[in-house]
This record gives C-alpha cells, structure tokens and sequence, in this order.
C-alpha cells in the first residue's frame, strides 16, 4: 500500500461526509456524516506520518485529539437533537424550520 | 511558568470554581453573580498584570507576545462587560443560570487559547472549546423553542465547518511534516514551489475561520443564532467571541500574506461580498437582534479588508477597530437588554419614544450606532479611518471605496433605529426604564467611544509602542 492510496481513501470519505451533509434530512444521519469527515482527516494525519515522517508522533497525537474531541461532539449533538426532538416531535431538519436562516 | 500564563490560569480556576460551587445546585442566583463578577474581575486583573509576558511555550506551539496580550486584556475586558451588563438572565431559564456561568468561563479560557495558539494542535482543541461552549449557550433560552433550533443549526455548520478545517490541517501537516506555525512559515519561505498539498490545506483552515466570523459564505448560522439565543448570550456572541476569530485569523494572515498574495485578493474579495451582505439584508430587518447580527457581519468585512492592509500599518488598525468593536457593540446590546424586561425580543417598534423614556439611554445608543455607522467625530469613524487607509497603503484602493460605499449606506438602517429611538411616540405597554443596575457601565462605555474618537492619539500611541509587527511575525 502506498501514501496515495491512503490519500484517495480519505479524499473519497471525505467527499462522502460532504455529499451526506448536503443529502442527509436526518439529524442523526448528518452526525455520521461529520464523523466520516472527522476521521478522513484523521487518516491523513497516520498516513502522513507513517511514510513521510516515520518516527515522530505528531501525526498519531493529533489523531487522539481528533478522535476524543469527535466524541465529545458526538455527545453534544446528540444531546441537542435530543432536546430538538422534545419539542418538535421530529429530528428531520426539513420539519425543524421555523427560521428563516 | 505558572506566572505566564497567569490569565489562562485565571479562566480556568474560575470555570472550576463555578463548576464545583454550582454543582449542588444550592448556590442562590444571586449568589452565582457575585462570584462570576467577582472572578471576571480577577481575570482582567491577570490578564493585566500578565501583559508584559513573551515568549513561546510548550515545544513552540503556544506564543506570548505583545499581540496575544493586549487581546487577552481585551477578552478579559469584554467578559467582565458582558458579566455586568448581562445580568439579570431574564431569558435563561433559571436551572441553567449558572451553567450559564460555567459556559461563559470555558468559552474565555477558549478565546484565551485562540489568542496565543501558535500551533494547529492548539488551535484546533481552543476552537472546539469555544465552539461547544456557545452552541450550549445558544440553546439556553425560555419561552422560545426556536432557540433550540438555531443551536442545532449551528452545531451542524459549526461542525461541518471545523471538520473542513481538520481536514486542511491534514494536508497542512502533510506538507510540512509539523503542526507549528513557525514550521508552516519555514516551509513558505524556503521553497519556491511548495508542495501542491499546501494552498488546499491554507484554503480550508481560512473557510473554518470565516465560518467562527460569521463571514460570507458562512454566515447562515449568525441571524438565526443572535434572534433566538437570550440576549445575554446574543451580547456575548457579538461582542468577545468575536474578537478570538479576530485575533487568530488576523495572525495567520499576517504570517502567510508575505509568501502568498493571492490569498491577498481572496481574503479582500470576500470582505466586500461579507459587507455587502450584511449591510444590503440588514435593510429589511424588524427584529432588532436580527438585525446587528446582520451589522456585525458587515463590520466582520471591514475588519477583514484592513488584515490585508500594509504591513506595518495593519495591525495597529485592526486591535483599535476591535477594541472599539467591542465597546459598541456592548453598548448596542445592554440598550437591547434594557428594553426586554421580561426577556422577550425588542423589535423596532420597542425603540419607538426611547428618548421620551430614558434620554441617557437614548444618547448612549446614539453614539454606539454613529460610531457603528463611522459617523465622525467618533471612536467608530477614526477606526475605520484607520482600516481604511491601511488597506490603501496596502494597494486595495477599489476595495476601499467599495467599503466607504458601504459605510454610508450602513448610516441608513443605523439611522433608522434612531428615528424610532428619538421622533417615535412612546407605545402604550413601554416598561418603564427608570431603574437599572448597568446604567453606569452603559455611561461609562459610551463616554469612551465619544473620548477615542476625540483622542484616539492616546490608544494608538500605545498600541504602536506594543511593536505588533515584530511580535506576529515569527
């Protein structure tokens, strides 16, 4: 496996985050899709420093980040889709639309 | 150590106190204001005493200097404000008032962060801080379920936004093998060609910041944000979350612009578009709240146009423009709080008679909204003079008469407010204005807009002895 086959690998999630954020009508369905995008950067960051900069960590630290902030994101949305869902009987982004954005 | 960053050390142990004091749930309201004032206070005083601090911290990725300073002075500045002012919280919902103060010491700590991040490590964990803290806040709010909804809304764009940032950084690193600012600049300058890697990566990191500015194309999120969150949180938003994005992104800029003047053109193009927008939809406005969200989206595009200014010019004019930023659009919002006693939103109508009302009130609004507008002889005009003239010194002289357009067309829904506020026959249901604890901070404030535009000498001189030049470029 080469660099660039991790690099399309992550460009491809990436795009499939993207397309879902446009897409996706459901709150929970746009949370995976920010997730997917999340950890295609995370993918760059351990391909990057697995065959461009073998023997530092730097890559791998901002990956951890990555993943514990992604879960505290994860938490947080869900806790307002939560509360969205209690007064709107509904977590389509299409019926929660009463403002004029 | 612990004496550099004797603010950062501050937020942090006020967040832990709050968070420890409130926990029982016990704790009056009353009793939660005085320590959140009270800790605010230490935090200025921190970031004060701290203000001589340099140097760079935590294998370079965290710099103090001059810059980052005068901004925490700033920041610490805009919370005690926002402290004083805010109160009471008649729109939050009272269970979550002191969460509230919790929230409002991570997003300082945050804002902090942003000031002195020197690394995409830093501040990528700062954005999300803050960035968690106001989509929270956003969502506190009685008696209108809507306000959930904009939280929602921003969480989403927010969200997207940083995940496109996180993705830059990626390449970023990629291309430079380090996540430091000083390795990004080494690697500019070295190389001719840089790797193809870099500009996507530069590109996507500059679009997560706009979005923390509210700038076009990422403005969605603003309007909906400030009408619906309680004032107090609308206050906060406006005023010193502002200014992180502002000094973050200002530091980048000043950085890479040298080695990259395309990004000049890019940055100055999307200034005019964020302007004009804001300022062409805040015509059509009636919700008051709706519309300074729209204004502070039009001054995001002045403030973005002089970071493209001269380099030796630009950043005296961008601290002043955000320190008075700060001050106007303080005063702006604790005349808006003033006028929901009962923590409903004002609309134009509820300006109608206020000199009739509470003429001080009426003054301070004036001045804010003049000064808003760039009417001279005030702080408002002589920062934009400032911006201005740094961006022509820098080349961008279409661009400036494009923004000086839009400055004057800006003085007609400004003026609008006005109107009401001073020719308006007072409504039947007016509350009465007569008592009111943030009277003197309104006052207070004002005289200072009225006095830096006067004198703006005194704070110019000062910032100019600061040396931001030397101190942002590495």
């Amino acid at each position: 496996m080469s660099l660039s086959a991790y690099l399309i690998l992550s460009a491809v999630l990436f795009l499939f985050g993207a397309f879902g954020m446009m897409e996706r009508r459901n709150m929970v369905g746009l949370l995976i899709s920010i997730e997917l995008m999340l950890n295609a950067a995370s993918i760059n960051f351990m391909a990057f420093n697995h065959f461009l900069y073998p023997g530092t960590v730097t890559g791998q630290i901002m990956t951890l980040f990555v993943i514990g902030l992604a879960a505290a994101e994860a938490t947080l949305f869900l806790a307002i889709v939560f509360a969205v869902y209690r007064h709107y009987r509904s977590i389509n982004v299409e019926r929660v639309d009463h403002l004029r954005g | 150590m612990m004496l550099q960053l004797l603010p950062e050390f501050a937020a942090l142990g006020a967040l832990l106190i709050l968070f420890f004091v409130t926990l029982g749930n016990n704790v009056s309201d009353r009793a939660a204001r005085w320590i959140t004032l009270a800790l605010s206070g230490f935090v200025l005083v921190a970031a004060i005493a701290a203000q001589d601090q340099s140097g760079l911290m935590f294998a370079n990725s965290y710099k103090l200097d001059t810059y980052s300073q005068f901004f925490k002075i700033l920041m610490a500045f805009g919370l005690m404000a926002n402290a004083l002012l805010g109160w009471p919280l008649r729109s939050v919902p009272t269970a979550q008032r002191s969460e509230y103060y919790f929230l409002f010491f991570a997003a300082g700590l945050a804002m902090m962060l942003l000031a002195s991040a020197f690394s995409f490590l830093v501040l990528y964990v700062a954005m999300e801080l803050l960035s968690y803290s106001l989509y929270t806040m956003v969502g506190m709010r009685r008696a209108r379920t809507e306000s959930i909804e904009s939280s929602v809304k921003y969480i989403i764009i927010g969200a997207t936004a940083s995940a496109i940032g996180l993705f830059g950084v990626s390449y970023i690193y990629g291309a430079t093998g380090s996540l430091n600012f000083g390795a990004l600049i080494d690697s500019l300058k070295g190389t001719t060609t840089h790797s193809a890697l870099l500009m996507p990566g530069l590109v996507m990191v500059l679009s997560s910041f706009l979005f923390k500015l509210a700038a076009f194309p990422f403005h969605a999120w603003a309007p909906d944000a400030y009408e619906t969150a309680s004032s107090p949180v609308a206050m906060f938003l406006a005023s010193v979350s502002k200014l992180a994005g502002i000094a973050f992104l200002f530091r980048l800029v000043y950085m890479v612009k040298p080695y990259m003047p395309e990004f000049e053109t890019v940055i100055g193009i999307l200034a005019l578009i964020t302007m004009t927008f804001g300022n062409l939809v805040a015509f059509r406005q009636t919700s008051v709240k709706r519309l300074f969200a729209y204004s502070s989206i039009a001054q995001a595009g002045y403030l973005m146009l002089g970071m493209i200014g001269f380099g030796d010019s630009a950043p005296v004019a961008v601290v002043f423009y955000s320190a008075i930023y700060l001050l106007m659009n303080l005063v702006v919002f604790a005349v808006v709080l003033e006028l929901e006693r009962y923590g409903e939103d004002p609309t134009l109508a509820s300006f109608q008679g206020l000199y009739k009302r509470n003429a001080l009130m009426a003054m301070a609004l004036l001045v804010a909204l003049f000064s808003l507008a760039g009417v001279p002889p005030l702080a408002g005009f002589f920062g934009k003079w400032l911006l201005f003239s740094s961006a022509a010194q820098g080349g961008h002289i279409w661009f400036v008469a494009f923004a000086i357009l839009n400055s004057v067309l800006s003085l007609y829904y400004y003026l609008f407010l006005v109107k009401a506020a001073y020719f308006g026959d007072v409504p039947k249901e007016a509350v009465s204005l007569d008592k009111g604890g943030s009277r003197i901070a309104i006052l207070v404030t004002t005289i200072a807009i009225a006095l830096l535009g006067l004198y703006p000498r005194v704070l110019t001189e000062y910032l100019t002895g600061l040396n931001f030049p030397r101190s942002l470029l590495p």
